[in-house]
């Protein structure tokens, strides 16, 4: 049941995975781990496979942008942060995702 | 004991079993193969060869330098599939994923290797994925029962489809998926064969001697990367070759003479001017050996000659690029098979040629013979 639900809710996990991870990069500068870590628990669960291809994208559409930082262990690591375009989609998002459930809401009523 | 591979992921060196290496070695041709339009190809990839880095450091300790293969496969579970970076691509790929048993859009093809007159047979067994030996069966049966007439509908085939020269074509003959993925595993064992037939050593060798591993490594790379610009370099150059302006007067040609052989039918006239000469029924034969005589040095015209790395001239014809090859064949079957059971129902002639072949050939000959004469 659980794994039928999965299944049948992809589409929308799919189309909202860019939502998910522009609002997860809002927070400050976050290396694609931490962002990986934030949605582990969540409908949103990604791997790297999915995860990086989609950050590229976005950085190509220059939506957010990236710093090399060093790390203590092992070589420099990349840090996302939304550029002020990202931080822009970010707030027309939010309120195209508020819009949306409200109508569904009133189409239930 | 096993043999262990040294890899470069990110400027670091990692040392793998090597079942874990050959594993890592094709996630990463299949990302690079899924990620072929991706303009962040190289960065996306050297992201993925990151985090596999950082993932392999995680089971390694100053006491444990190698990661062993089930780590390599957890951490390629791990990572999942690499999607394309299109959405309309990612969707494609993931109903591939989860439809049992992926296999590509077959294509009905003459199969050559496995013939005995034209591989009609052949290609029928394996576009129904069935045993050759009951198409044979039954194409003989049929022959039987329709007094010879099935013999027609072979030659037909045999001249409308065309043979499976190329790989893709094979691929498509047998339904197997012709992916990027499938495409890039295929390759590879090529490489190996062709490595072996230029220098003399043994594939093995290279990938697991006695030379530094990293150095091997390298070269193996090195060698891969030219062998994908020379392909590259093949494809463009095919590419180029194609005359879109070709479809369109193939598509012309097709029309007219359809316009001419249902001309011919219904009215016994190719376009107001009556044929009065022959049989209609040879009409109709004359007009298919006059398309095929416009339309087959075209196709030729269209198809291009290579030599592959390995030495062998590879022929290619791009059947994608041309709509009209799949409907011209199957048009001209219809026809072909409309045009000679009406003959066999309306012309004497034809009829008694069919049950009695040596006396309708003396019977035509002698027909030709007074056509001759009245000149």
């Amino acid at each position: 049941m659980e794994k039928e639900k999965n299944e049948s809710f992809e589409a929308i996990r799919r189309g909202l995975l860019e939502f998910s991870v522009l609002t997860v990069i809002s927070k400050g500068e976050v290396y694609s781990a931490d962002i990986l870590g934030a949605l582990e628990n969540t409908e949103f669960k990604t791997q790297e496979g999915t995860l990086y291809p989609l950050l590229s994208k976005l950085r190509r559409e220059s939506l957010l942008d990236y710093a090399w930082q060093e790390s203590g262990t092992g070589p420099p690591r990349k840090y996302y942060s939304l550029t002020d375009k990202g931080k822009e989609r970010l707030s027309d998002l939010k309120k195209y995702w508020e819009d949306i459930t409200r109508t569904i809401k009133s189409l239930g009523k | 004991m096993n043999k262990v591979v040294t890899i470069n992921l990110n400027g670091r060196a990692y040392q793998l079993e090597e079942a874990g290496y050959e594993a890592l070695r094709a996630y990463l041709d299949g990302a690079s193969a899924n990620l072929a339009d991706d303009p962040g190809k190289a960065e996306i990839i050297a992201d993925l060869e990151q985090a596999i880095a950082e993932k392999c450091d995680k089971v390694l300790s100053p006491h444990k330098t190698v990661v062993a293969t089930d780590e390599v496969k957890n951490i390629i579970d791990e990572m999942g599939p690499v999607e394309g970076g299109s959405s309309e691509k990612t969707e494609n790929e993931s109903a591939r994923k989860t439809s049992s048993g992926p296999r590509a859009p077959k294509r009905f093809f003459l199969i050559r290797e496995d013939a005995v007159f034209a591989g009609v047979c052949a290609g029928l067994a394996a576009y129904f994925d069935i045993d050759v030996t009951i198409v044979r069966i039954a194409f003989i049966a049929l022959t039987v029962f329709t007094g010879g007439i099935w013999i027609l509908f072979y030659i037909a085939l045999a001249l409308l489809v065309p043979y499976a020269d190329t790989a893709e074509a094979r691929a498509q003959a047998h339904g197997e998926p012709f992916n990027a993925e499938a495409l890039v595993q295929r390759a590879k064992e090529r490489w190996g064969e062709s490595y072996e037939r230029v220098t003399g050593n043994k594939w093995d060798d290279l990938v697991g001697g006695m030379e530094s591993k990293h150095e091997q490594h390298m070269k193996w790379r090195q060698m891969r990367k030219q062998q994908r610009q020379q392909w590259k370099q093949q494809w463009r150059a095919q590419r180029r070759q194609w005359n879109p302006a070709y479809g369109l007067v193939r598509a012309i040609i097709a029309l007219v003479w359809i316009g001419a052989l249902i001309s011919l039918i219904t009215k016994g006239a190719i376009f107001g001017v009556a044929v009065t000469v022959m049989p209609i029924w040879l009409a109709v034969f004359l007009l298919f050996i006059v398309f095929f005589m416009v339309t087959g040095p075209m196709q030729a015209s269209q198809s291009y000659g290579y030599t592959d790395p390995t030495g062998k001239y590879q022929y290619h014809y791009d059947y994608h690029n041309d709509p009209f090859d799949g409907f011209v064949g199957v048009i001209t079957a219809i026809f072909v098979i409309v045009a000679l059971l009406w003959g066999y129902r309306e012309v004497p002639q034809f009829y008694s040629f069919v049950h009695h072949p040596i006396a309708g050939i003396k019977e035509f000959g002698s027909y030709i013979k007074y056509l001759w004469s009245q000149r």
